[in-house]
């Protein structure tokens, strides 16, 4: 199996809980089940869940995202639970509440606890299958250029494990909230006030570390990556500081366009970065910059004409 | 980063319909995108990357493979780590690839990997720095990007190549080298010249004591230099390009050039250099270094397509080197219509030097219009063909070269039975 088989393969896997999630919220509704029946299905819940399996697997083979599915699905718990448990709904507008309370006890079977439930379940999915779609996307574009089939497996496969111990994670985390609202806490004894500023903590801690850099600056090398009209060699020299002009002079052979790549240090990072092209066919390239990153004490910054799809 | 927006989105989504509709099981929903992104935040980049890449040979013939060896190290971070080395289009790759990804996970990434790359131009070419792009494992961070490693530069030599072992032909040589072709540079040999007086830089050891005692000034000897035949290349680097920038009659010219010049010197022959075009000189002499200068001046030639030079101005330039040396003159070019005009006013000149109908001159025609269409390759062919029976009748001798009919081995051979 190719790492696109397994990507795949773990798409239709994730969409389990998802196929028997809708397939209940559409066997919840009265009308279609009684209509079913009177066609002459004897099992219609069984039929719901074989016609959304089969719309599902359709959907994944083909190698579309069946993400349209799950927020469609998402959506349908979000408003049943705040349509049907929502203080606000009864308190805000009475009789349409007291009229689609009549309309769905009549109408549907599912019960808002079940319909809270999906929501967190169908957030896990998406985020996965989110995920999963980034690394087909990934494996497709990896594949194009020629990187070999051992490199793409073992990259794809860590990355999977590392999302699934994120969200695994997050998991215990929610339940762990849940139980903390209904009252069930491990008893902390007189520390337990302390647990949600000490979560809260935590968070910050970690977004602060995330957001802000570290790294300390010793040398700044400017990158120019280009695609201009260029012989076989070409000499380059540059001026300025802040707006910096680049002569690039060619030499000998067929002049065409050619991508090329300039590496140098600069005392600090240009505001402006000008290529001009000289030769048989001169040419004025204004750069715009793609790229700053720092490393090792180098600040590594590249300036370029190029879209980021081709570098 | 869109990755981290469309948590905090989410997170934020919760939260207010939690508070919207007095539900707190919604806000407390909240917690799953927000985690996700907290642990994922705490992960950095790939980053402290350092490339080591280690070349066996930096100087290669063309067609001749050589592995690359790159050593690659991320201390930190989490995530995808790809390389690109970027290499000239002159270069193909053989084996493995240039481009590699990598997982860099809670422990030190420290690899290897080898892939094998064949220039397929002579030149000198810069082996540019690796691009490293470190991916963050949930993409919830700007990627690190950078240059690293030593640039390199390959020196790559044009490919030689030897005649078959023949036996040396009985009759009569086609192309005599004069005999007046004597050398006055390179190694003496130890047959006696002539006394003349001391020039600064000629050494002690050939001063004439005796000799100097007796007039009163410094008298040196002067020796008989070895490799007393002199063969002068002529090279075309004018006109329009025919051909790709591998396969084009340029490139075939220098390596014939080359593997000739090659076979001279091993003989002791002088040998020298004219480039038309650029107007550059290499007077004639032997020995390695002489051989290691042509090459080296061989190297860096590029096509002109504008250049004032023809053959005629050639023969203008080079007529003291030819008056003083007499040698055999070997023209390496791709013969056009337009330019027998300019030809035979060289050949005309030539003969005036030489005082002789029959020149000692070699005319190699590099044709590779085979490589285009036929039909356009039969009627250029015709063309050639008129073009040497007039060389031939003005007294030079022709030989045309097609590189895709006839490998270069089998032209040199056909070439060194003919000169003696």
């Amino acid at each position: 199996m190719n790492v696109r088989q397994v990507l795949m393969a773990l798409r239709l896997v994730l969409c389990i809980p998802l196929v028997f999630i809708l397939s209940n919220i559409l066997a919840s509704v009265v009308p279609l089940t009684s209509y079913l029946e009177g066609l002459g299905v004897s099992d219609p819940k069984l039929l719901l869940v074989v016609g959304v399996a089969i719309l599902v697997a359709v959907v994944i083979l083909n190698g579309e995202s069946p993400g349209w599915l799950i927020s469609l699905t998402y959506f349908t718990s979000m408003v049943y639970l705040i349509v049907a448990s929502s203080p606000l709904i009864e308190v805000a507008f009475p009789t349409f509440y007291s009229n689609i309370t009549e309309l769905l006890e009549n109408n549907v079977t599912l019960s808002t606890t079940s319909a809270f439930l999906y929501i967190p379940v169908l957030v896990i999915i998406s985020i996965i299958d989110d995920y999963v779609g980034d690394l087909m996307e990934k494996e497709t574009l990896l594949r194009g250029m020629g990187l070999p089939q051992d490199d793409i497996k073992g990259v794809v496969y860590p990355s999977m494990m590392v999302m699934a111990a994120a969200v695994l994670t997050s998991v215990l985390v929610f339940l762990w909230a849940m139980d903390y609202l209904v009252g069930r806490t491990i008893d902390f004894g007189q520390l337990y006030y302390l647990v949600p500023p000490v979560l809260l903590l935590a968070l910050g801690i970690s977004f602060s570390m995330g957001i802000f850099g570290r790294s300390e600056v010793v040398r700044t090398l400017l990158v120019i990556k280009a695609k201009v009209p260029v012989g076989e060699r070409y000499s380059w020299e540059i001026e300025g500081d802040e707006v910096l002009l680049v002569r690039l002079t060619t030499h000998g052979g067929e002049v065409k366009e050619k991508e090329i790549r300039i590496d140098t240090e600069v005392k600090q990072p240009p505001e402006r970065v000008v290529l001009h092209v000289e030769g048989p066919a001169p040419k004025r390239v204004h750069l715009r910059k793609l790229k700053e990153s720092t490393d090792n004490g180098t600040r590594f910054v590249m300036y370029t004409n190029l879209w980021p799809r081709e570098l | 980063m869109e990755a981290a927006r469309s948590f905090i989105s989410t997170a934020l989504w919760f939260i207010a319909a939690g508070i919207l509709f007095s539900m707190p099981g919604l806000a407390y929903l909240a917690v799953i995108p927000v985690v996700v992104l907290a642990v994922g935040l705490l992960m950095d980049s790939p980053s402290e990357i350092s490339i080591e890449r280690k070349y066996p040979r930096t100087s290669l013939r063309v067609g001749e493979e050589t592995p690359v060896r790159v050593h690659l190290r991320v201390g930190r971070g989490f995530g995808l780590v790809m390389v690109r080395d970027p290499l000239p289009e002159q270069f193909a790759l053989v084996k493995g690839s240039n481009v590699r990804i990598f997982f860099k996970g809670p422990k030190k990434l420290d690899v290897e990997y080898e892939y094998t790359i064949k220039p397929g131009k002579r030149g000198r070419y810069l082996l540019r720095r690796s691009e490293v792009v470190g991916y963050h494992v949930f993409g919830l961070k700007p990627s690190q990007w950078g240059v690293y490693g030593d640039d390199t530069e390959v020196v790559v030599l044009p490919l030689i190549s030897l005649p078959k072992r023949t036996r040396t032909p009985v009759t009569r040589s086609k192309i005599p080298i004069p005999l007046t072709s004597v050398s006055i540079r390179g190694p003496s040999s130890t047959d006696f010249r002539e006394i003349r007086d001391y020039r600064t830089g000629d050494p002690v050891r050939f001063i004439n004591w005796k000799a100097s005692a007796r007039k009163g000034e410094i008298l040196v000897n002067e020796f008989e230099k070895e490799g007393k035949k002199t063969v002068l290349f002529i090279i075309d680097a004018t006109g329009s390009p025919v051909g790709s920038s591998i396969e084009n009659p340029l490139e075939y010219s220098i390596q014939l050039v080359s593997s000739l010049a090659y076979y001279f010197t091993k003989r002791g022959y002088n040998v020298g250099l004219y480039v038309m075009g650029y107007g550059r000189l290499i007077m004639p002499s032997t020995g390695s270094k002489q051989l290691y200068t042509m090459v080296r001046t061989l190297l860096e030639l590029e096509k002109l397509e504008m250049s004032e030079e023809d053959f005629a101005h050639a023969i203008g330039t080079l007529r003291y080197v030819l008056i003083k040396y007499t040698p055999l003159v070997v023209y390496v070019s791709n013969l056009l219509p337009e330019q027998l005009k300019w030809l035979k006013e060289g050949m005309k000149q030539l003969r005036s030097i030489y005082r002789s109908m029959k020149l000692p001159m070699l005319i190699f025609d590099v044709s590779t219009y085979s490589l285009l269409d036929e039909q356009v390759s039969s009627l250029i062919l015709l063309e050639k063909r008129g073009i040497h029976t007039d060389i031939f009748g003005l007294g030079a001798y022709p030989i045309l070269w097609d590189p895709s009919r006839e490998g270069i081995t089998s032209v040199i051979t056909r070439t060194v039975r003919l000169i003696r």
